[in-house]
């Protein structure tokens, strides 16, 4: 029952706005060749469902995000594994990568274009900068902020440095890199359409930035639309399939409900 | 009773902003195999320390201790230190490394019967109370089955109900085997309860050492037990 009603609730803006929309555009209020109708947006929608383009597009700018963030992880991972277990690195590498850290990765499309080519590469790059930063982050804090108290009991119990770093170091980190990820693959979704619009031949983005040239305003707002439900739908569950690999220490208010005390 | 650890001028200096502080002085001790010992003390008397150097947390700045090496040992802590993400069950069995189930499975049946977290035995750290992850630290280091158990006041964040409980359970097992103990305390009561030696400790040394053993009826007679607690708070405030 609780849940349903939050479903309504979040149900309610939308469709407000979506009754403004629709009388405003019957009306005449809004002119149509700058805000098309929810009528028209929908049949537009099916048609480049039926003749294919919009899953094309999708599963292009898909396949660039899963790329990208696969790549991004291995990398991000292994570096900050290293740097959490080195201590001494980290005054050799964090200057260098905070200085990183502060570049748009839009603003390196051109010179990428220069060197990468209009290919994948590019876009991939950009993917992998803008995720580089939440997992390795992440990562990094959630392994060398381990509680030492919990390092203690392992020395207790005789575990070796590789021991105790498979059943305490990294166990306690999960939940903190988990939230590195989410907040990667939102970034990738959001830095990946912004490469698609400046250079590229296919995917989500480019499926708008050739509809503004055809003056299609219908297309874009399927395209923008897309990008948000995609958006919503990979956080979605990318989150239920990591809720099971947080223990409770880590998403609180998400876990709530398995709070009550035994006594 | 063979004594198994011989601890000859142990002490352990800090430095904190450039003052030299002892936290342990010159302390000469001998604990018998399968003995009891409680530590009794003022918070910041060094008894922790102590502690933490014996299970070789720390170093000690002199001074050496003879015996440990050849046995094992194990922490419990104030905090009952579990993993979150394990439940009780995986908690208790986290020390063992060979976990064949047919071998560890009966040993942490036996834990979780003696320390009554059967029906807890699915849940985890932060779904129990305190005294349940107290047991479960318990039961971690009983399973770990080593011949010395370091307890550094492990009932000390424990309401009273549930630190008399846990007394009296404390003193069933360990009179039943034949596992050393050194539980250190701030609480007097607690000391003699539990202890078959009471050490009292201050300023980094041993300043009173009271064997009980002998005095089997301690806990009945109500009027020597409160002479003892009157010596050694006498000390304590001496």
């Amino acid at each position: 029952m609780k849940l349903k009603s939050k479903k309504i609730k979040a149900l309610i803006l939308p469709l407000l706005i979506l009754i403004c929309w629709y009388l405003g555009s019957e009306s005449g209020f809004f002119n149509s060749y700058i805000l098309p109708s929810p009528a028209r947006i929908l049949k537009t929608f099916l048609d480049l469902l039926k003749n294919g383009l919009l899953i094309k597009h999708l599963l292009v700018s898909f396949y660039r995000v899963f790329v990208g963030f696969s790549l991004t992880f291995v990398a991000a991972f292994s570096l900050a594994l290293l740097i959490a277990l080195n201590d001494w690195l980290t005054d050799y590498i964090t200057p260098t990568l905070e200085f990183i850290r502060h570049i748009p990765p839009i603003a390196l499309i051109p010179i990428l274009i220069l060197w990468l080519g209009i290919g994948e590469k590019p876009k991939i790059t950009v993917i992998i900068l803008a995720t580089f930063f939440p997992v390795f982050l992440n990562t990094l804090s959630g392994i060398s902020n381990c509680d030492p108290k919990l390092k203690e009991v392992g020395e207790i119990f005789g575990l070796s440095k590789w021991e105790s770093f498979y059943r305490i170091i990294l166990p306690q980190a999960v939940p903190s890199i988990i939230v590195g990820m989410q907040i990667a693959l939102g970034y990738s979704w959001r830095s990946l359409i912004g490469a698609e619009l400046i250079a590229a031949s296919a995917g989500i983005g480019y499926m708008i930035i050739d509809a503004e040239q055809l003056s299609r305003p219908d297309i874009i707002i399927v395209g923008v639309f897309t990008i948000g439900i995609f958006g919503y739908l990979i956080d979605y569950f990318f989150f239920k399939l990591t809720q099971k690999l947080i223990y409770s220490g880590g998403k609180e208010d998400e876990i709530n409900h398995s709070n009550q005390k035994f006594n | 009773m063979k004594s198994i650890i011989q601890i000859k001028n142990l002490t352990k200096k800090y430095k904190i902003e450039g003052r030299e502080i002892r936290a342990l002085n010159n302390i000469n001790l001998e604990i018998n195999g399968g003995s009891f010992t409680t530590i009794v003390g003022k918070s910041g008397c060094g008894k922790s320390t102590f502690l933490r150097i014996i299970a070789g947390l720390e170093t000690a700045t002199s001074g050496q201790i003879f015996g440990t090496n050849k046995i094992k040992s194990s922490l419990v802590f104030q905090e009952a230190r579990l993993m979150p993400w394990l439940t009780v069950e995986e908690n208790i069995l986290f020390p063992l490394k060979n976990k064949k189930k047919n071998k560890i499975q009966p040993k942490v049946e036996e834990k979780l019967q003696l320390l009554g977290l059967k029906e807890f035995k699915d849940a985890y750290p932060d779904q129990i109370s305190g005294g349940m992850a107290q047991r479960t630290a318990l039961g971690r280091a009983l399973i770990f089955e080593s011949d010395l158990i370091l307890m550094d006041e492990p009932l000390g964040s424990l309401d009273a109900f549930n630190r008399y409980k846990l007394q009296e359970e404390l003193k069933n097992i360990f009179s039943e085997n034949d596992k050393t103990v050194i539980f250190v305390t701030h609480d007097i009561d607690e000391a003699i309860f539990l202890g078959d030696q009471v050490l009292v400790m201050d300023s980094g040394a041993i300043i009173e050492q009271f064997n009980l053993k002998k005095e089997l009826n301690l806990l009945k007679d109500k009027e020597k037990y409160l002479e003892l607690k009157e010596e050694i708070l006498s000390e304590l405030k001496a």
